[in-house]
């Protein structure tokens, strides 16, 4: 069974007055566990909309969301929080508190009325931070840690969630090439060794295609999302039509490099 | 490194607890009459002195003056540490949503429009005055989502009491315009003893729910839609913490006037004594930071003229201002709101 599913998912936004603004139609889209899914498309596409769709932030115009079989609507904010964990691009104002402060929010869910951690809790938080390697950092302000290691930190956290998918808005946009690359392969691994479901938008085709599991293509012209492998996708000249030539051939050589 | 970090939050704890007895201790002591140590002692410790004057002016007017201060200061500086956290803003405070101009627009309209003297009717004033502001404020909350338009809105609504304030001003006579102006300096001797059990129940009530609301202000530092996905009820949180300040500002407008600067400055003071924004250190210091500053705050005002103390809120504006002016400038610091 698919973790996260949707039938016939149409997402935008209420105006006044009832009016509504589409941003895509009409989705029937599966995130398998154990893998790792990159969505790809051009700016206003409604990347975004849609991550915060299948993660509950914002409900669908039309259509279902299901998580792990069951409709979003029918969880309480409080077990969605112990299934889907995310990671924005968001600004925050953590600056001033620790790089375990940080992670330690993950076990929000898990913890008493005033939030105090057990020592189950504490181990869980610890280990988050060694398999995304900021252990070192632990004892550090967020506000001085790189970008990459920052991004490393708020993976970690929706680690701690213990969450069998993590959705995430372009988690290397602001990253400097070394770090993107730590993280691209430190989600693919998550992804295949710990079985979690794993959406990331991005606008790297490159890294995507080399490494995601499965694409998710938004196709503005035809108004519709085309899915599949890295591979199967090329076959089929998706690329060129949607990205343009020379996206294409830099497809190719990605694909040839895997 | 994390057993260092307790140990500093522990000595914050005890040095802060050690100034506030201090402070506490001044205010009682030292006063325009002069009255020596010992029979200020003889008289706390309820033996009374052979003058009674003396015992009126320890009794009923410093305990409750140190008491008063001492409670506004921390319901001022939650107030304002509240709302930094829920607008990521560092230069939210209490004063900034307009419920303290609300406050104000209501004692004016009494004390100018209505020419109503009574004590009490200022405070019902002030109370209503917020209270109106806070609905307005709350009920565009449950309709805006986005807490920097939410900000604005009460700013807005800030600017409007003040004009209507200045409105009123401009027609009234000499006199009332001085009695607004004296009130808007902002005084903590106004609460009497029988007043004192009221202003301290509303006070501690909110100072309780601030404490209750750790968990929550914690989450809300990574922002809505990531506390959101923690499992934070977003409105819920937003609406409890506005009711928290607004109740908390409210009853100190309303009995001690309209007292700037403390709301916004010492949350700042507690972060750079703390070097953390974790809530759950964070709202205890900031309690008893803001408990000293106003300590100090009225200790100063004590030391003008006798018959004429210095006013209140020049005061708290020559010590927060240039916390501010530090807070702003000091850049290689921690970056609190990053």
């Amino acid at each position: 069974m698919a973790f996260i599913s949707t039938e016939g998912l149409t997402i935008g936004y209420k105006l006044s007055k009832g009016a509504e603004k589409l941003v895509m139609q009409d989705m029937n889209l599966q995130l398998e566990g154990g893998g790792l899914t990159c969505l790809l498309g051009l700016n206003g596409t409604g990347k975004s909309t849609l991550l915060r769709t299948l993660c509950g932030i914002l409900p669908p115009l039309r259509g279902k969301v299901l998580v792990e079989g069951r409709p979003i609507g029918t969880y309480t904010k409080a077990e969605l929080a112990r299934i889907i964990g995310i990671v924005l691009t968001d600004k925050t104002s953590a600056g001033g508190i620790t790089i375990r402060e940080l992670v330690s929010m993950g076990r929000y869910p898990f913890t008493d009325f005033f939030g105090r951690l057990g020592s189950k809790d504490e181990d869980i938080v610890t280990e988050a931070m060694k398999a995304v390697g900021i252990y070192h950092k632990a004892a550090e302000y967020v506000s001085r840690v790189s970008d990459g290691e920052r991004q490393k930190a708020f993976i970690a956290k929706a680690l701690a969630q213990e969450c069998r998918t993590i959705i995430l808005d372009e988690p290397t946009a602001f990253l400097d090439i070394k770090s993107r690359i730590e993280v691209m392969d430190l989600l693919l691994d998550l992804a295949h060794s710990q079985g979690k479901a794993i959406l990331l938008s991005t606008h790297d085709l490159e890294a995507a295609v080399r490494s995601a599991d499965n694409l998710w293509i938004q196709d503005s012209e035809q108004g519709a999302m085309i899915c599949g492998a890295p591979s199967a996708l090329a076959a089929t000249g998706a690329f060129g039509r949607i990205f343009g030539k020379k996206a294409e051939s830099m497809v190719m050589e990605a694909l040839e490099s895997r | 490194m994390a057993s260092r970090k307790k140990h500093n939050s522990t000595l914050t704890y005890v040095a802060i607890g050690i100034i506030l007895l201090v402070m506490f201790a001044a205010n009682i002591f030292y006063g325009s009459v002069k009255i020596p140590f010992r029979e200020v002692l003889t008289i706390l410790f309820g033996n009374g002195s052979d003058r009674a004057s003396w015992n009126y002016i320890v009794l009923e007017t410093r305990l409750p003056q140190a008491v008063t201060a001492l409670l506004s200061g921390a319901a001022l500086a939650i107030s304002g540490l509240m709302l930094q956290t829920l607008f990521k803003n560092p230069l939210a405070g209490p004063s900034i949503l307009g419920v303290s101009d609300g406050a104000n627009l209501g004692v004016a309209l009494v004390m100018i429009y209505f020419t109503a003297t009574s004590y009490l009717a200022t405070i019902v004033a002030a109370f209503i005055g917020a209270a109106v502001v806070l609905a307005i404020i709350i009920l565009f909350a449950r309709k805006v989502n986005n807490n920097v338009m939410l900000l604005i809105i009460g700013i807005m609504v800030g600017y409007v009491a003040s004009s209507v304030i200045s409105i009123l001003n401009y027609h009234a006579t000499s006199d009332k315009v001085h009695q607004y102006v004296m009130w808007g300096m902002g005084d903590f001797s106004n609460v009497s003893t029988d007043k004192l059990p009221w202003f301290a129940s509303f006070s501690i009530a909110g100072l309780i729910l601030s404490l209750l609301l750790t968990k929550p202000l914690n989450a809300l530092l990574l922002g809505e839609e990531y506390a959101s996905n923690l499992g934070v009820n977003i409105r819920t949180v937003r609406l409890l913490i506005l009711v928290c300040t607004g109740i908390l500002t409210a009853t100190v407008t309303a009995f001690c006037g309209p007292i700037s600067f403390i709301g916004l400055a010492v949350p700042h003071i507690a972060r750079l004594l703390l070097g953390s924004s974790n809530h759950k250190s964070l709202i205890p210091v900031t309690i008893f930071a803001g408990a000293v500053t106003a300590l100090l705050c009225n200790f100063v005002t004590l030391l003008g003229n006798a018959s004429s103390p210095l006013p209140l809120n020049a005061v708290t504006s020559i010590i927060g201002a240039p916390i501010i002016i530090y807070v702003i400038m000091n850049r290689q610091n921690i970056q609190y709101f990053n």
